[in-house]
């Protein structure tokens, strides 16, 4: 579904991404895990077709992502900074979305609107960040996507909002193969609902695959490991792999 | 290629723009034509709009297409605001064009409707003073004549779009942005400028145009409107270059949207090597400016290079800050020295051409070959009135032949240093002589020469010759028929504070069938020779002062040129010494108290 082959992004000489490797397949619930800088949001912009690569490839559904219409069409993405225009409240910024994408769900929105007791009539730069994130949810899933990008998306979000959300995206997951990558820095909250992860480094990835797989990799005999635990490990491992590779230099 | 939905978006986020722009524009321009009652007035108004001479419709041609580039391109200056706009299923072509078509039908339904509103008060009509010759020209408005305006109008809001558009795909914050605009408004001034100097101080000893055009070309860009207008009522050349540059800047912006990286959003330009461009020449238009003041303070040769120096320093320092939208710059001043090595070898080309191509400015073409001359061309507009004047007479060919080698010859002695010409600091007279040689060349030479010339004997020589004496009184030549001559008699005294008082005597008008007309213009002409004569032998500066109280006669002389009415034609000032057969032929004796 997602494809990411030795992708590499450089910003004022700086690589965000060096070599980054994915693999998201279709219907899964992919996690993007890594400390801040690791280009998590820099590998996310690259599957939305925001960014350029300088090198490597990109492919959603087998196409280039990079300003490619019909990809979008198909692709919601919920980024951790969010923008309406100004003075729109949901009914204007609702109006916008359902001539912007051709497979608008009403139903849905009333729907989600109605779960997250969301008002209509309220300015959106008037909410808070949480009922933002929340408007954005709303109208995004109801543009009925194949393929679901969050970018941090819980922070902010209240337990029962949260709740609903994972709900309806693991609905969408069973009942139409919706893919989901989601970045976080919240673990814990990952670890039940992701199958997939990714754990990104300095721009690469540093282990790859599905979570019980990982996690019995890196647990071994002893007792199941959490992801942060995990993460953890992964992340001391590198760094004493790197210690190696310099003292065999 | 255009996405309706966010093309309704835009109308619906941003009708508020136009609508303020046609309020402005209705009640500061077109109801005034309701609400005057005097017929004049009305017609002098609707004229003034239709000739683009009415301040709040060519503000709004400027201010309405910047504020909609800004408002229509967010998603250039601010990444929050990128992210969301390009994750949205639209490709950047479709994002330009539905943006530039958003532009466009709010520019044209303005345009359309003050067009039709300016075609309630119809068929106006009345006579124009046009300026320079005092010539008059019917105006009458009518459908015709609106339709042109609403032409020309929608050609101006779209020319500014287009380029505000293209300032705006180029840069990367909203400052940059406006600041960018302004820069592009100015560019054809800097470039017109540029040509000038050059061409001016190196290569041709004059350039190619003269200053009329070159003053109408600088201040046409901020307000387009005066090409337009001058190009008559037919297509100009004037309007063709603009429409091209309209699709050229179009096109650019086409493509710098299409090249633009989302991560260079919120930084300075979208491109390094067009941020470094106007880093220069930011820097640079620093540096004159800063020599052309510290010059005039200090009025020496040194401030010309201190001035540039510094000038260059500070303005290079506020130019990075802007873009870097911060204070600390330290990391950017390393750019300094490509800049110096670029100002290095400019000097050394310019000097190059200084030395290699000053020789043009020097030649002075053989008398035979000479069939004319003109001298002081400058001042007036009317190619014909410019054919009228000039001078065939041989021996003020020869006279100006003499004078000019005077002037070749000293030249070293005043002001042979290109920068202070550059930065305005010459002062004396600006000579101007233009030869016209039998083979169908003409040769235009300027140059800047004290005042002390006027003393010299070539100048004088050549200044006292008849024809081109009489090339400032073409109505005293006999190319035009007369109708009128208003002859008026005055006394000029001085009051206790030093000012003249004027004081007429004697009024009478002279028409065409007079049989005074002739041996007046007659009398006119010699006395006015005489006068002359005298005027330039004596001049201090330029300018020649008598003694009050005294008496001077003036004449006002209308004639009819293809039906174009001269209404003032010349006025010949005489002063009373040189004016006795007038006096005669008008049968006026003057008070004691003149003689």
């Amino acid at each position: 579904m997602i494809q990411i082959k030795n992708l590499t992004k450089t910003f004022d000489g700086q690589k965000a991404l060096d070599g980054l490797n994915l693999n998201v397949k279709k219907g899964s619930i992919y996690g993007l895990v890594g400390i801040n800088g690791s280009g998590k949001t820099t590998a996310l912009n690259h599957i939305t077709g925001l960014y350029k690569q300088d090198f490597g490839e990109c492919q959603v559904n087998g196409e280039n992502s990079y300003d490619n219409k019909k990809m979008k069409e198909t692709l919601g993405y919920i980024p951790d900074e969010l923008f309406f225009f100004t003075n729109y409240n949901l009914k204007n910024t609702k109006a916008f979305y359902k001539n912007m994408y051709k497979n608008w769900n009403e139903d849905r929105y009333k729907d989600l609107i109605e779960r997250l007791q969301l008002n209509e009539k309220k300015r959106l730069k008037g909410f808070s960040k949480g009922m933002q994130k929340q408007a954005a949810f709303a109208l995004i899933m109801s543009t009925m996507p194949e393929v679901l990008i969050l970018d941090e998306p819980i922070d902010g979000l209240d337990p029962i909002v949260k709740k609903v959300i994972m709900e309806y995206i693991i609905e969408d997951v069973a009942d139409r193969g919706l893919t989901t990558v989601i970045s976080s820095h919240n673990l814990k909250e990952m670890d039940g609902i992701c199958d997939t992860v990714g754990i990104m480094k300095k721009g690469k990835t540093l282990i790859e695959g599905e979570l019980d797989e990982i996690r019995q990799k890196i647990s071994g005999e002893s007792e199941p490991l959490s992801l942060d635990e995990i993460f953890v490990k992964v992340y001391e491992n590198d760094y004493k792999n790197r210690g190696v590779e310099k003292n065999d230099k | 290629m255009i996405n309706k939905a966010i093309l309704i978006e835009n109308i619906k986020r941003l009708l508020a723009i136009p609508i303020y722009f046609l309020i402005m524009i209705i009640a500061f321009a077109i109801l005034p034509l309701h609400t005057t009652r005097d017929y004049y007035s009305t017609a002098w108004q609707v004229y003034h709009i239709i000739h683009h001479q009415n301040i709040f419709i060519v503000s709004s041609m400027v201010t309405m297409p910047l504020i909609l580039a800004i408002f229509l391109h967010p998603f250039h200056f601010d990444k929050k605001v990128a992210i969301n706009f390009y994750s949205l299923p639209i490709k950047k072509a479709e994002l330009f064009l539905t943006n530039l078509a958003t532009g466009l039908i709010f520019i044209t339904a303005l345009v359309l409707i003050v067009s039709v509103a300016l075609l309630i008060p119809f068929n106006y009509s009345i006579e124009v003073h046009l300026s320079w010759e005092s010539a008059i020209q019917d105006f009458t408005h009518d459908f015709s004549g609106t339709f042109l305006f609403f032409l020309r109008t929608l050609l101006g809001f779209i020319f500014y779009y287009a380029m505000f558009t293209l300032a705006m795909s180029l840069s990367a914050n909203r400052l940059v942005g406006i600041l960018f605009s302004i820069a592009l408004m100015g560019f054809t001034f800097a470039a017109t400028s540029f040509i000038y100097i050059i061409s001016y101080l190196y290569i041709f000893g004059h350039p190619g145009f003269d200053d009329n055009q070159f003053i109408s070309a600088v201040f046409s860009n901020p307000a387009l409107l005066w090409t337009i207008i001058r190009g008559d009522l037919a297509i100009s050349p004037f309007i063709i270059a603009y429409i091209i540059l309209t699709f050229i800047f179009i096109i650019l912006g086409y493509l710098a949207t299409q090249k633009r990286r989302l991560e260079q959003v919120g930084t300075g330009m979208t491109f390094k090597w067009i941020e470094n461009i106007c880093t220069f020449l930011f820097s640079f238009f620093g540096a004159v400016i800063s020599a052309a003041f510290l010059t005039a303070l200090l009025e020496s040769i040194i401030g010309i290079y201190i001035g540039l120096i510094l000038g260059f320093l500070i303005f290079f320092i506020i130019g990075q800050m802007i873009l870097e939208k911060s204070l600390q710059i330290k990391h950017r001043l390393k750019l300094l020295i490509p800049n110096a090595i670029i100002i290095v070898v400019l000097y050394g080309v310019f000097n190059f051409l200084h030395i290699f191509m000053a020789g043009y400015i020097n030649r002075i073409p053989d008398i035979n070959e000479v069939y004319a001359i003109e001298v002081d061309r400058n001042w007036f507009w009317d190619e014909e009135i410019r054919t009228l004047r000039k001078i065939r007479d041989e021996d003020a060919i020869r006279l100006a032949a003499i004078l000019h080698e005077s002037i070749l010859e000293s030249r070293s002695e005043y002001g042979a240093i290109p920068l202070q010409r550059m930065v305005g600091i010459n002062r004396g007279i600006r000579f101007e002589l233009i030869y016209h040689l039998h083979n169908g060349e003409v040769v235009h030479r300027a140059y800047y020469v004290p005042f002390d010339i006027t003393h010299t004997e070539p100048f004088i020589n050549l200044f006292s010759n008849d024809t081109v004496i009489l090339r400032n009184f073409l109505t005293l030549t006999g190319v035009f028929d007369l109708s009128l001559v208003t002859v008026q008699l005055e006394r000029l005294t001085e009051n206790e504070f030093g000012w003249w008082n004027t004081e007429i005597k004697e009024t009478q008008n002279i028409t065409m069938n007079d049989t005074r007309l002739e041996p007046l213009i007659e009398a006119a002409r010699e006395g006015l020779l005489k006068q002359t004569r005298q005027e330039v032998v004596t001049a201090e500066d330029g300018r020649n002062v008598l003694p009050l109280p005294r008496y001077q006669i003036t004449l006002s002389i209308q004639t009819i040129e293809n039906n174009i009415r001269f209404f003032s034609g010349d006025w010949v000032n005489i002063r009373i010494e040189y004016a006795d057969q007038i006096l005669e032929l008008l049968e006026i004796e003057l008070p004691n108290e003149a003689n």
